[in-house]
């Protein structure tokens, strides 16, 4: 046993199953001691749609991840995605109680439980309420706790999902007998991890681009205001091809890696391509525009549907940050290029932090080690950072009585 | 096995062959077409104005007149079998004595894709062989239209009939270089293009090599799905080119799915310059190509009337009884059809295999289990080169 | 009836708030995740899945048994209080002390003891510290062992073990004042208390004998007391007339070791005559005195002045009016 807690933190992507194990060393440092990647069966589009091989895949990551750190795990993190996520922008208003108009903690408590109010249908749950801050009379606070005003509001972009979906997820985490200590969106977590705080501030949209899913989110002010998910990923590509030029999947997987690009350009004119590449019966080669035409009309059709959900809500020629393209997806030659022509905004490839050692720096790993840091911080990190700051008596009493999470 | 090469020329037999066209769809094709000689047609609808409006010679009947009043199914399948069931006793009288039915009919409306079945029956109950050219709905048609069409696929799959699907998607590939949206139009071009074969293998005295009896054995007691697809080269690079051009038919889709044949019928027609041992070559490596060891016919015709050019076709057909390992798993859809429609004449076991079927219907590869991600009105499973109608340089 | 309620109720009082607080919380808001019910590993689905729930299987098994273990612990524990306590009633409970059971095997009684410790008395038997006493009494050089027993419910058993003196010796303290202090059979030298004087009275005095002091007080045993005890004890048990003629024993010529050439004891008896002992060999130098003296008083000889039996076989016997004409004899 590790003289150190630990935390452990699983994506069950579409393509492959990540578990990373770290050694929570103090606060703010945590040493990785454990990591498994899995090929992931029985997820389409984030989602589980066979249970039992989904199950395999899952437990084999996770049996490989306690080998590699040498525990055993009890909790998990657990990173979700699917198209049947979906958010709504919320607020909370109340009247400042006090006689001299100050706002109080007591205030401030009200109008965040009144924002976390709205029913949902009965089929769907709550993942997070991501904080949005506060605003007071109108004016834009982060903390109002002090100040004189009458009106509180608080805004928050609560995330909901399919409780049937979630549940099955959470499930694949039960089977091997660990507790989900706590969900957080995959947009959420790899938005953190490839983007600074002076990024996040100054607005960015954050695209992670999975095998099944592309997941985005929106900053601005430092606040996530919008989240999404659109089922559509590096699968479609793949299956685009393999509809377009009649080969299988696995062909087609290795063509999209292999020769795929995002967009066409004039230098590659003359370029040509053979289909099976071992020259058999009904291998023959293709003009290469064939081949980025089909990935070129998916892939810009991905960015054109986040274009149009999130023109209402931003600028882009305000975004000053820009686009930043991550997950594994993002890994195909000339994305940012056609994400500069839909969004008319600069668009960089998302890379994980210096610190992160050197093989989970690319994009596929962003949501797995931003779940991790979140994990880190403990608890969640979007709630309004004062109530988190100091847990009132009764919520740490509960936690010990595990009568809440 | 040995390949049998009938270079002997026997005795013609002429059969009579009837064309058919049911709904309206089918006698648009039909019409648009220029028929063989010798061929007779039947014009089948419930519509009798449609049928009015484009019946040009032949016989033709109006089917269901106490069922639909003269008017259209509606979309109806249910209704378009109703209708054709009442007219069956008229249907064995129009099919007696004829050797090959052809039916053309689009499935995606109430009297192409519920008609079809009692049509069908009638023709084989008069002893013919039958052969279907169904034209598929678009995919952006919507999901209702998509279903039908595999409910009648799936209803027509118990009869013993070989069924040429054309799926508009493929068309529209296939049709090299043209902007033509008309679906319809392009359908006629296809079946043309068999019609014209068609003749010339089976039917053409001239250049006579099959016989009908070998297509009436192709499609055998055992009947499964059916393989047609043709391939033209010319030029110094004729044969390969022209056994490319078969490969990427786009009516032997899926290159997994077609990639066995049972029994595989082979015509070859070529300029009179070609040595023979490229013939020999081609028909080993289409015999490799399709698998097709344990039957294949093999029958060679000659053009005079062009240089260094080649024409390939097959017809084949594979066994359902027989696994088929490059065909994975059931289409959830072809069983909630099989189980929701019971066949009206299942003598053979339940149809398993209909995937690739399937697949060309709604063009969602390997996301035809899941459901459809409707984004303002379009489902984004299906590849987006083709909801966008992006035409691919091949 | 109704105040244990009310107790629960405050001691409780901060779980019952804490419900509320959940409970409003579950009904007023929708749900969040959390609401999913998360079972527990009831069965593996997967291989993977199955070793895990058998080594958490095995965990738990190894805390049952280990807090059975415990549990067992616990309870042979409290079955060995239950039969302590049991015994102890049987035993009857500690009362105050009210009894004391005194034995000796010397000459000390039980108002001696009185008066040498402050007796516990109405102190309960348990809380008596027997080792105290027992250290108390043996601190005494006059005592050699002590042996304090608790017998329930209220008696105490004190058995002592003392000296037994052999010889006195007169201490010279100072110029002025010298004092008698006694030796006993282990050649410890002590001042005796509570001897009657007729005890005394019989016991030789040493004489010419070097004490050495005790840096812990009192002196240290006498070197080489084994021949003068060998001659003392044998000359009493087997010539008491003799032995109770004795007076002093002089030991000038005896240094500690019997082996050194000339090393001697010269008894003074109380008719003023002296005999001569060597170290070794008592028994047969007491049978050749008894031999002398009976020969002597058989003849009607005077009274012998001096016996001198180192001479191995022999003794010179000197006379008390020694006359010319007379050589002293030697006798066989």
């Amino acid at each position: 046993m590790k003289s150190f807690p630990c935390i452990a933190a699983i994506e069950i992507g579409t393509a492959k199953t990540v578990v990373l194990v770290g050694e929570v060393l103090s606060k703010k440092r945590l040493n990785l001691i454990g990591m498994s990647e899995v090929p992931s069966k029985g997820i389409q589009k984030g989602e589980v749609i066979d249970f039992k091989a989904a199950s395999e895949a899952t437990h084999a990551a996770l049996e490989a991840a306690e080998k590699s750190a040498k525990i055993h795990l009890e909790k998990i993190y657990l990173a979700q995605t699917g198209g049947h996520l979906q958010g709504f922008f919320h607020t909370g208003t109340v009247n400042v109680n006090s006689s001299d108009n100050i706002v109080s903690q007591s205030d401030i408590d009200r109008a965040i439980f009144e924002a976390k109010q709205k029913r949902l249908p009965e089929d769907r749950v709550y993942v997070h309420h991501i904080h949005n801050g506060f605003s007071l009379d109108d004016r834009q606070l982060l903390e109002p706790t002090g100040v004189q005003g009458q009106k509180l509001t608080a805004a928050y972009w609560s995330v909901h999902a399919d409780t049937k979906r979630l549940r099955d997820t959470i499930h694949l985490l039960n089977g091997y007998g660990l507790t989900v200590a706590d969900v957080m969106v995959s947009s959420v977590a790899s938005a953190k991890m490839v983007t600074t705080s002076a990024e996040r501030r100054s607005g960015s949209l954050v695209i992670d681009m999975g095998a099944g899913t592309t997941d985005y989110a929106l900053y601005q002010d430092g606040f996530i205001i919008h989240t999404g998910v659109l089922p559509i990923g590096g699968d479609h590509i793949t299956n685009d091809l393999s509809l377009a030029f009649r080969l299988d999947r696995a062909r087609a997987e290795l063509l999209k890696c292999d020769m795929g690009k995002a967009c066409w350009l004039k230098e590659d004119q003359n370029e040509t391509f053979w289909l099976l590449r071992d020259r058999s019966i009904g291998d023959r080669s293709f003009p290469k525009k064939a081949l980025v035409a089909v990935i070129e009309a998916r892939v810009k059709e991905i960015f054109q549907i986040i274009h149009k959900r999130i023109e209402p809500l931003v600028d882009f020629k305000q975004l000053s940050a820009g686009v930043v393209l991550t997950g594994g997806s993002a890994l195909l030659p000339r994305m940012h290029m056609v994400a500069e022509n839909v969004f008319g905004c600069p668009v960089r490839l998302g890379e994980n932090p210096s610190w992160v050692r050197d093989d989970l720096r690319l994009p596929p790993y962003s949501t797995v080690l931003g779940l991790l840091t979140q994990a880190l911080s403990e608890g969640s990190p979007f709630e309004h950072t004062k109530s988190t700051g100091s847990q009132p008596l009764w919520n740490r009493l509960a936690k010990m009585l595990h009568l809440t999470h | 096995m040995q390949t049998q090469l009938s270079f002997d020329c026997p005795e013609p037999i002429f059969p009579k062959v009837k064309i058919v066209a049911l709904g309206g769809a089918g006698g648009q094709v039909l019409n648009r077409i220029a028929l063989p000689i010798g061929w007779t047609q039947l014009w089948l609808d419930t519509d009798l104005r449609s049928l009015n409006a484009t019946v040009n010679g032949g016989e033709s009947l109006t089917l269901g007149l106490k069922t639909t009043a003269g008017f259209s199914c509606g979309g109806e399948i249910d209704l378009g079998r109703q209708a054709a069931e009442e007219n069956k006793q008229d249907l064995l009288k129009a099919f007696e004595g004829v050797n090959l039915v052809v039916i053309l009919t689009a499935l995606a409306g109430g009297c192409g894709s519920g008609g079809i079945v009692p049509v069908v029956q009638a023709a084989k109950a008069s002893g013919a062989l039958v052969v279907v050219f169904a034209i598929l709905p678009f995919s952006f048609e919507g999901t209702r239209r998509i279903s039908i069409a595999n409910q009648a696929i799936a209803n027509l799959r118990s009869e013993s009939v070989g069924i040429i699907p054309l799926s508009n998607a493929h068309l529209l590939e296939g049709s090299k270089g043209k902007i033509a949206l008309d679906a319809l139009a392009l359908a006629d071009e296809w079946v043309q293009n068999f019609l014209e074969i068609f003749t010339q293998v089976f039917l053409k005295p001239a250049y006579k090599t099959f016989d009908w009896k070998d297509l009436s054995s192709l499609f055998g007691e055992k009947f499964g799905k059916t393989i047609f697809g043709f391939g033209k080269g010319s030029g110094p690079e004729a044969d390969d080119q022209a056994l490319m051009d078969l490969l990427l038919c786009p009516l032997l889709h899926l290159p997994g799915d077609a990639s066995r044949a049972d029994r595989l019928l082979l015509w070859i027609r070529f300029s009179p310059d070609f040595p023979f041992e490229v013939l020999e070559e081609i028909a080993s490596k289409v015999r490799n190509q399709f698998s097709a060891t344990q039957d294949l016919r093999l029958a060679f015709a000659v053009n005079n009337d062009v240089k260094a050019s080649i024409e390939l076709m097959v017809l084949g057909v594979i066994d359902l009884q027989t696994p088929i390992q490059s065909i994975k798993t059931t289409m959830s859809v072809s069983r909630k059809v099989t189980s929701v429609v019971k066949p009206a004449n299942s003598s053979r076991p339940d149809q398993k295999e209909f995937d690739f079927l399937a697949d060309a219907l709604n063009e969602r590869g390997f996301f035809g289990k899941t459901p459809s991600q409707l984004v303002d009105g379009e489902d984004l499973d299906v590849p987006a080169y083709i909801r966008q109608k992006i035409r691919l340089q091949v | 009836m109704l105040k244990y309620p009310v107790e629960l109720w405050k001691k409780n009082f901060l779980g019952l708030v804490i419900f509320i607080k959940t409970f409003v919380a579950k009904t007023s808001s929708s749900a969040t995740w959390k609401t999913i019910e998360q079972p527990k590993l009831k069965r593996g689905v997967t291989p993977q899945a199955k070793v895990k729930r058998i080594k958490q299987f095995l965990k738990g098994l190894l805390l049952i048994l280990s807090l059975v273990m415990v549990m067992v612990g616990a309870w042979v524990g409290f079955q060995g209080y239950q039969f302590m306590v049991q015994w102890m009633s049987k035993v009857g409970p500690s009362q105050p002390l009210s009894h004391i059971v005194f034995e000796s095997d010397g000459v000390l009684s039980k108002s001696w003891l009185e008066k040498k410790l402050l007796l516990p008395w109405g102190t309960p038997l348990l809380s008596i510290d027997i080792h105290e006493i027992k250290n108390k009494l043996e601190d005494n050089p006059q005592i050699q062992s002590v042996v304090v027993e608790r017998l329930f419910p209220s008696t105490l058993n004190i058995r002592l073990r003392e000296l037994q003196p052999i010889a006195r010796i007169a201490v010279r303290e100072s110029s002025l004042r010298s004092s008698i202090y006694l030796v006993a059979t282990d050649g410890q030298v002590y001042r005796g208390e509570g001897y009657a004087a007729s005890l005394l009275d019989p016991l030789p005095f040493f004489e010419g004998i070097k004490l050495r002091k005790d840096p812990a007080g009192g002196f240290l045993p006498l070197e080489g007391f084994e021949a003068l005890y060998d001659l003392l004890t044998q000359a009493r048990m087997y010539y008491p007339d003799v032995y109770h003629s004795w007076k002093s024993i002089v030991c000038d010529r005896f240094k500690g070791n019997p082996e050194v050439l000339g090393a001697a004891f010269e008894v003074k008896t109380k008719d003023g005559a002296i005999i001569v002992f060597s170290p070794q060999k008592p028994l047969d130098q007491l049978q050749r005195l008894e031999y002398i003296l009976n020969y002597v008083a058989q003849n009607g000889k005077p009274t012998p002045r001096r016996i001198d039996l180192t001479l191995d076989d022999q003794a010179a016997v000197e006379f008390q009016k020694p006359s010319k004409n007379i050589p002293s004899r030697r006798l066989k």
